[in-house]
C-alpha cells in the first residue's frame, strides 16, 4: 500500500458529522506539529549532514557551446612515465591545451552530494519521557551514535605537438593497422587488450588524438587535458577506456551548459533513499553500482546535482582565506630578487588551491615543477632527511654558502640555481595561472551545471554515452535530506526521506537488503518529463500508517486535517 | 454561446502562430527555398566526406562519425542576408513526432556564387546514433527542419526536408542497427 492509498483509506471514511469533528480535531494537533518543527528553538537537533566518498576512476567536465565541445579530462594514472599513453577518438582536429586539477576540486567541492539526517522528536515524546524542548538535542546525539557513523598514403599522422608536460599526436584513424603501426613506431604505448576496443572509432574522417609523458617528466606530472572540437553533444568513449577499465569504475562527469544535461543512451535512476546509510554515507558508491545494475544492461547515471551554476563561479581566481585575489602581477613576481623571494611571492599571493592553507603547506606539485627548472631540488637531500617540500619551503636557508659549506655532501651532483625571475614568472604565468584563468572563464560562461555519476565494470562499457539537454526538467540539489521522527506512547518512530515515509522500527536490515536499490529507473529525454520505467513502491506494512498509530505520523494527514477543517465550517455555514 | 467566437478567435490565432498549413516554399536548387523570414534557406545534404551540397535523397544512408556514431549531412545555401547567422536544427521522427537530435551553428554568409546563394564550404553533422533511448530511427522517415537566426535571434528563413533514414549495407550495418534500434 502506498501512502497515498493510505490517505484515502483514511479520507474515504469520514462521512459522519462526528467523525468530520474527529479529524479537524486531530488536524489541530497535526498543525502543532508542524508549528513545532517550523521553531527553530533547538527543539530538534540541527541535522548531520554527511558528504559520500567516492573515487571516480573518469573525470570529465565538459562545456557547451552551440556546436563546439570542450572536454577537461582529468587522468587518473598510477605506473611508469614511460608506460604512460593516452589515447581517445575525435570528430575533428581539436585544439589541445592543458588544464588544471583545480577545475575539478571547485566542481567537486561545491556540487558532492551531501545527506542531511535530521533527527527530532514526535510531540510528548522525549529522550527520557514526554518532555517537549530542546532536550531532544540529546537525543540527537544518541541516535547519532547509533547510526555508525591530414595524411598522406600510411602515414596517419595530421599534427604532433607537445602542450605542458604532453608530448601528442594528431591521427587520423582512417586504418587500424597504420594507426597502430604510428603508435608502435613512436613509442605511444597501448595497451594490448584495446585492439578490439578501437575497431568502433575507425573510419575515414576520424581521428585520434595521442598523448604520452614528454621525456624528463613523471606521472606526478599529469595534467589535466583539454580538448575543444566540434560537436553537438558530449560523448565518453568509453568503449575504448575498457580496456583499462577496473571492476566498477566510477565516471564523473560535469557538464556546463545552457539547461540541464541528461544521458541521451543511458538510463537514469534515483536511488532509494530507504537503502542510504544517512549517519555515515559509507554505502553511497556501492548503492550507486547497484542502482546502475538494476538498468537495463547496467547503463544509468545518477543526477548529483543539476542547477545553476553559480556554486561555481568565481572560486578559481578568488582566495577565500584572504578574499582577495589570487596571483598578484606577473611583473612583479619576475622582479623577485632570489628564488626564495620568488616563492615567497607563490605563498603571499595564493597560487595554491584556494582550500589550501598557504600558510605553511607545500605549493602544488605543478607549480614546484615549473620553479625547479631553476632551481633544481639537490638530489641527495632526501637521503639527509630533507623532503622538496621542506627545500622549497625554506630556499633562504638551502641555497646559503653556509648551508653548502657545512654540508658539502648534501650538494654532490647538484647544478645549482641558475635564478631569471622574469622568465620564470613567464612560465608560471602561463603554464599554471593562464590554465586556471581559462577554466574560471569556461565556469563562467555558462549558467547550468549538471553532475552525473556512474560506475561501470569493463564487460558492461559496451556503448559510449552520449549527453544532452532538457529544459524542462527540474534542479536536483546536491543536498538531500532525510527525518527521522522518534515517537513514543504508541506513536512510531518514522523515517522520512525523497517522498517515502516508513515506520523505522519495521525499516531493519533485512529489509533493506530486499529493496531495489534503485528508487526509479527513467527515461530522459530532450524534451518534456522524465518517463518513469520502474518505481519502488514500500510494502504496505512499512508504511508509518500502519497499526493505526495516529495521524501524527500520516503523510498527507495535515491536509486532510485542512479539508476535513473546511468541510466543517462549510456544513456549519450550511446549516 | 457566447464563448465561441473567442475559441474561434483563439484557435485561428493559434493556427496561424503554429504556421500550421503553411508549406515551405521550394525552390530550384532541390531542397528548396524556405521562407518565413527576410532570406531564403536551401536545405540539402552533403558528400561522405561532408562537402558539397546535394538534394536530400528518399532515403539517405547513416553517415560513421568520428566518435562512433551515425549522422547526416546537413548542407545550407543562403541568399537575400549575409554577415554572422546561426542555423539551427531539429530532426524529429516523423510517425510520432519523436525529437531525434537538434544542434546549431554559425555561419558567416559571404561572397554569393551562381543564383546569388552562399554555400557553406562544409556541411553540419545532424547527429542521431546513437538514438535516445527507446526510439529507433532504423529505416524510420525523420523530418529536418532549420530555422536560419539573425544575430538577435530573429527568424530569417526556415526549411524542412525529409527523408527515411537506413543504415549503410557495409562492415558498419552491425554496429550501426545496434546503435540506432533505440
Amino acid at each position: 500500500m502506498t501512502s497515498r492509498s493510505a490517505r484515502f483509506r483514511v479520507a474515504s471514511g469520514v462521512l459522519s458529522r462526528g467523525g468530520m469533528r474527529a479529524l479537524a480535531a486531530c488536524a489541530v494537533a497535526v498543525v502543532s506539529l508542524h508549528s513545532l518543527e517550523a521553531a527553530a528553538c533547538g527543539c530538534f537537533a540541527a541535522p548531520t549532514v554527511v558528504d559520500p566518498v567516492v573515487q571516480a576512476g573518469e573525470r570529465i567536465a565538459f562545456s557547451v557551446d552551440g556546436s563546439k565541445v570542450t572536454a577537461y579530462v582529468q587522468i587518473q594514472y598510477t605506473g611508469s612515465a614511460t608506460s604512460f599513453a593516452w589515447l581517445v577518438p575525435v570528430p575533428a582536429v581539436p585544439e589541445v591545451k592543458v588544464g588544471t586539477d583545480e577545475l575539478f576540486e571547485v566542481l567537486d567541492r561545491n556540487t558532492r552530494p551531501q545527506l542531511s539526517l535530521l533527527t527530532t522528536v514526535a510531540p510528548g515524546c522525549g529522550p527520557s519521557g514526554p518532555v517537549f524542548g530542546c532536550g531532544a538535542a540529546a537525543s540527537y546525539a544518541v541516535n547519532r551514535g547509533e547510526g555508525g557513523g591530414p595524411a598522406v598514403g600510411g602515414n596517419p599522422l595530421v599534427l604532433r605537438d607537445t602542450a605542458g608536460p604532453y608530448d601528442y599526436a594528431v591521427l587520423k584513424a582512417d586504418s587500424k593497422a597504420d594507426l597502430q603501426q604510428w603508435l608502435d613506431d613512436n613509442r605511444f604505448f597501448v595497451p594490448t587488450t584495446s585492439d578490439a576496443a578501437l575497431a568502433p572509432y575507425v573510419r575515414p574522417g576520424a581521428y585520434f588524438l595521442a598523448l604520452k609523458l614528454r621525456p624528463g617528466q613523471t606521472a606526478g606530472d599529469l595534467r589535466p587535458i583539454v580538448l575543444s572540437y566540434a560537436s553537438t553533444y558530449p560523448m565518453i568513449p568509453l568503449v575504448l577506456t575498457s580496456a583499462t577499465a577496473v571492476p566498477h569504475m566510477g565516471v564523473q562527469v560535469f557538464v556546463l551548459s545552457e539547461h540541464r544535461s541528461i544521458p541521451r543512451n543511458y538510463h537514469h535512476v534515483q536511488l532509494n533513499p530507504l537503502k542510504l546509510d544517512w549517519a555515515t554515507a559509507a554505502n553511497y558508491g556501492a548503492l550507486v553500482t547497484a542502482a546502475v545494475a538494476e538498468a537495463p544492461q547496467k547503463h544509468a547515471f545518477v543526477t548529483e546535482y543539476a542547477g545553476s551554476s553559480e556554486v561555481v563561479r568565481g572560486q578559481l581566481l578568488v582566495a577565500a582565506q584572504y578574499g582577495a585575489a589570487r596571483f598578484g602581477v606577473q611583473s612583479e613576481l619576475g622582479q623577485q630578487p632570489t628564488p626564495a623571494a620568488f616563492v615567497g611571492y607563490l605563498v603571499s599571493y595564493a597560487f595554491a588551491p584556494p582550500t589550501a592553507d598557504t600558510g605553511g603547506a607545500p605549493l602544488p606539485a605543478a607549480l614546484l615543477n615549473l620553479v625547479e627548472a631553476q632551481v633544481p631540488y639537490p638530489p641527495h637531500f632526501a637521503e639527509h632527511g630533507v623532503t622538496r617540500e621542506q627545500f622549497f619551503a625554506d630556499l633562504t636557508r638551502y641555497l646559503s654558502s653556509e648551508s653548502q659549506s657545512a654540508h658539502p655532501d648534501w650538494y654532490a651532483e647538484w647544478p645549482g640555481a641558475h635564478y631569471d625571475g622574469p622568465a620564470l614568472a613567464a612560465s608560471v604565468f602561463e603554464s599554471y595561472v593562464q590554465p586556471i584563468r581559462d577554466a574560471d572563464a569556461m565556469l563562467g560562461a555558462h549558467p547550468y551545471l549538471t553532475r552525473m555519476f556512474t560506475t561501470l565494470s569493463p564487460e558492461d562499457m559496451t556503448e559510449d554515452p552520449v549527453f544532452a539537454f532538457n529544459a524542462s526538467l527540474p534542479d536536483v540539489a546536491a543536498v538531500k535530506s532525510a527525518t527521522r521522527v522518534t515517537g513514543c506512547n504508541g506513536v512510531a518512530t518514522t523515517f522520512s526521506a525523497e517522498g517515502y515515509r516508513v515506520d523505522d522500527a519495521r525499516l531493519t536490515q533485512p529489509r533493506k537488503d530486499a529493496m531495489p536499490a534503485a528508487a526509479v529507473v527513467e527515461l530522459l529525454g530532450e524534451e518534456g518529463p522524465a518517463q518513469t520505467v520502474s518505481r519502488y513502491a514500500p510494502e504496505a506494512d512499512l508504511m508509518a500508517m500502519a497499526g493505526g498509530q495516529g495521524c501524527a505520523v500520516a503523510e498527507g494527514a495535515f491536509f486532510i486535517g485542512l479539508a476535513a477543517v473546511w468541510l466543517v465550517v462549510r456544513r456549519r455555514k450550511l446549516a | 454561446m457566447k464563448r465561441a467566437p473567442a475559441m474561434v478567435v483563439i484557435g485561428l490565432a493559434g493556427a496561424l502562430l503554429s504556421g500550421c498549413g503553411v508549406p515551405p516554399k521550394q525552390g530550384a536548387d532541390g531542397g528548396g527555398a524556405g521562407g518565413g523570414g527576410t532570406a531564403e534557406l536551401a536545405l540539402g545534404t552533403a558528400q561522405t566526406d561532408g562537402t558539397g551540397f546535394v538534394e536530400m535523397p528518399v532515403a539517405a544512408v547513416l553517415t560513421p562519425g568520428a566518435q562512433g556514431g551515425f549522422h547526416v549531412w546537413l548542407s545550407y545555401r543562403v541568399r537575400g542576408t549575409s554577415g554572422a547567422v546561426k542555423a539551427a536544427h531539429t530532426v524529429r521522427r516523423e510517425s510520432d513526432g519523436k525529437l531525434l537530435s537538434r544542434g546549431e551553428r554559425r555561419l558567416e554568409v559571404g561572397a554569393v556564387g551562381e543564383g546569388g546563394w552562399w554555400q557553406s564550404d562544409t556541411a553540419t553533422p545532424a547527429f542521431l546514433c546513437p538514438t535516445p533511448l527507446g526510439v529507433s530511427v532504423i529505416d524510420e522517415h525523420a523530418v529536418f527542419e532549420v530555422r536560419l537566426l539573425a544575430e538577435d535571434g530573429s527568424e530569417l528563413a526556415t526549411q524542412q526536408v525529409k527523408t527515411q533514414l537506413v543504415c549503410p549495407a557495409d562492415g558498419q550495418a552491425a554496429f550501426c542497427m545496434n546503435i540506432c534500434k533505440g
